[in-house]
């Protein structure tokens, strides 16, 4: 393990007082909760025209009602922003200073990919339009008024970590007292063709952090945060659900695609991160993977996280949601966010029936744990490594 | 922040390689990439080394349209299961800021934007926010789009824009103030002028006449002869050393930046 970081180094804490999320378990923390404590996989397979891999390979998909309009992503965002505005209490009046800062890697791809596919290039389309990442944005901040600053970023799959190290910094720079960030992705032909292409996506469904994993699953969904000045949450009554105390974010500048397999620099995002909060490794309690399933991501990863933190528990949800690319950090927040409310550690979902990966503890079933630090790290295309740590409520209080 | 260097290509269709680009990557790497990549080279000529904690951001309305549609093309032709891989790889928005991060070993806190007409500043934006925070010592911005015929038709047909559809990039590193170069800050400012570029559709075009505050202003396509969204870093008038304020727009949603003197 590193040393204790200097705390006259750490940067103050944010809070988080409000949490929206959508995914395959379905609508609501509550039904996150329920799929996340059972260890539950909710991948299936669907016959649909607009995916056909996905009548033979098992994906997380959202089943539940979304609102109607135009684009599937900017949906699904906005269902999990709207539980997030409600959890935190702001009124639709009280949100004009409001900044919205989205994470997506598909955005409007779903739509104008049928069009080109189905219609052909010729076809004049208002989706091309709407496939812009930040139209998602707009959508979210129309549809809910928040009318402060603005950012989209589309990281890949650690698109929605660079969306919370954004707000956060928004927050905590003072140019916003409360920022709602939301990663959002819906799922689409490009991506699920471009994995299988590459190879990395199991037909059976995936299964982290066991030595038997053989790939990816896809998946779709939201979640959404209220990040807020903690004194602006105190001075409305807020209800704080947990804190964000830390981050890090390195690039590794060795391969587009794959990862640097010495895990040089998510170490040094850990490291980063540690600092930022002031926070000792050994305060770290529990650990929400990426865990993608493939053999080069859980590999790495867990090797890295074990240099760190030890035998950490640590857990990977992409059997749960299946990999929702620019989404999936919010929905991990989310699911963070929900460890530490609950003070309890959530299982690896598909790792029961393998040989779990060394180094860490990979949770096998739920169990309660004392818990004041969780950390959640993310790595995508492009060479990104992300981590993000949570804690309690009291750690911005 | 200051502003330590700065270049910018546009309406150039066939950018010459850097050398520093391997014959091999070149293969790869699709046009916007090239492009990046081609606007980059004198920016490196501009000083030393990068510091490898340098961070990056790219910032990009289209995202990286050539591989996007190259990867459909495939579909198209050899199904679902059979597409190839190659052009899946560079049709994420962020393959630029990978393959920058991969050629010159840059490892500070990366990120990709797609803010459509107000990118350009949103990126100044972030670039400012992690130099405050201290994550990086310098922040490498690289901002631009890049179409081929089909998109630049469909592009051009969407998005009302009275000028033609064109391509470029720019490219700006940002340091702490302790550095040598224009004064970047957030905001407005005092400045005779202002240079304005993103939607800049009639409704726009409105907000920012009356908020221009009696500010000469100059539309960034004006200077460019054609349009992109988050044009207007490749406008910027740099051998004026007047103070310049910064305007970029969309959806009637305004980021302000300033540029002062050295």
């Amino acid at each position: 393990m590193p040393p204790d970081p200097d705390p006259r180094r750490a940067r103050r804490p944010v809070a988080i007082t409000g949490i929206g999320c959508l995914g395959a378990p379905g609508l609501g923390v509550d039904r996150q909760f329920a799929a996340l404590s059972a260890g539950a996989s909710c991948l299936s397979t669907w016959v649909h025209p607009s995916l056909p891999l996905a009548a033979t390979v098992p994906i997380g998909r959202v089943a539940q009602d979304i609102p109607h309009i135009p684009s599937r992503s900017a949906a699904l965002a906005l269902c999990a922003a709207r539980e997030a505005l409600a959890d935190a209490r702001i009124a639709p009046t009280a949100r004009g200073d409001i900044g919205v800062v989205v994470g997506t890697c598909t955005a409007g791809l779903p739509e104008s990919e049928a069009d080109y596919l189905t219609l052909g290039p010729e076809a004049p389309s208002e989706n091309y339009r709407r496939q812009q990442a930040h139209r998602t944005t707009q959508v979210v901040a129309r549809m809910t008024r928040c009318d402060g600053p603005q950012s989209t970023h589309t990281v890949a799959c650690a698109s929605a970590a660079a969306a919370i190290i954004e707000a956060v910094e928004l927050v905590r720079s003072g140019t916003c007292a409360v920022v709602l960030v939301v990663g959002a992705d819906a799922m689409t032909r490009v991506t699920m063709s471009g994995f299988t292409s590459l190879q990395l996506v199991d037909g059976q469904g995936c299964r982290p952090l066991i030595l038997e994993r053989n790939g990816m699953s896809l998946g779709e969904g939201a979640g959404a945060l209220v990040i807020e000045d903690p004194e602006h949450a105190r001075r409305r009554g807020a209800t704080v659900v947990a804190s964000i105390v830390g981050w890090g974010m390195r690039a590794d500048g060795y391969h587009v695609t794959s990862p640097d397999p010495t895990g040089a620099q998510l170490s040094r995002a850990l490291t980063d991160a540690l600092a930022d909060g002031g926070v000792g490794a050994g305060e770290v309690g529990y650990v929400s993977a990426h865990g993608t399933g493939t053999k080069d991501n859980d590999g790495c990863e867990t090797q890295t996280l074990s240099r760190m933190f030890g035998a950490v528990p640590t857990a990977s949800w992409k059997r749960t949601y299946g990999h929702t690319m620019g989404a999936c950090a919010a929905i991990e927040a989310v699911g963070c966010c929900l460890a530490l409310r609950h003070q309890t550690i959530l299982p690896s979902a598909g790792s029961d029936d393998g040989t779990p990966l060394g180094g860490v503890e990979v949770v096998r079933a739920q169990r309660s744990g004392r818990l004041d630090v969780v950390c959640s790290t993310t790595l995508a295309f492009g060479g990104v490594n992300a981590a993000i740590l949570f804690a309690t409520s009291g750690r911005c209080g | 922040m200051r502003l330590t260097r700065y270049a910018t290509i546009h309406d150039d269709p066939a950018p010459a390689w850097p050398e520093w680009v391997p014959g091999g990557q070149r293969r790869r790497l699709d046009a916007l990439n090239r492009l990046a990549l081609s606007a980059l080279d004198p920016l490196l000529a501009q000083g030393a080394a990068l510091d490898p904690e340098t961070a990056v951001v790219v910032s990009n309305s289209y995202g990286s349209v050539d591989s996007t549609l190259r990867f459909l093309g495939s579909i198209s032709s050899f199904g679902d299961r059979g597409a190839s891989p190659t052009p899946f790889t560079t049709s994420v928005h962020n393959s630029t800021a990978g393959v920058v991060g991969e050629l010159l070993k840059l490892h500070g806190p990366c990120t990709t934007l797609s803010q459509g007409g107000t990118g350009g500043l949103a990126a100044l934006r972030w670039a400012q926010l992690m130099l405050s925070a201290g994550r990086a010592p310098a922040v490498l911005v690289i901002v631009g789009d890049k179409h081929v015929d089909w998109s630049r038709a469909t592009a051009g047909r969407l998005s009302g824009s009275p000028w033609p559809i064109g391509d470029g990039v720019a490219v700006c590193l940002l340091e702490g103030d302790d550095a040598v170069g224009r004064e970047v800050r957030a905001g407005r400012h005092p400045a005779p002028r202002c240079l304005d570029g993103g939607a800049l559709l009639a409704r726009d075009e409105r907000v920012l006449e009356q908020s221009a505050r009696g500010q000469v202003r100059i539309r960034a396509p004006d200077v460019l002869g054609s349009w992109w969204p988050c044009c207007t870093l490749s406008a910027l008038p740099l051998d004026d050393p007047a103070p310049l304020q910064l305007r970029e727009i969309e959806h009637q949603h305004v980021i302000d930046m300033w540029i002062g003197p050295a």
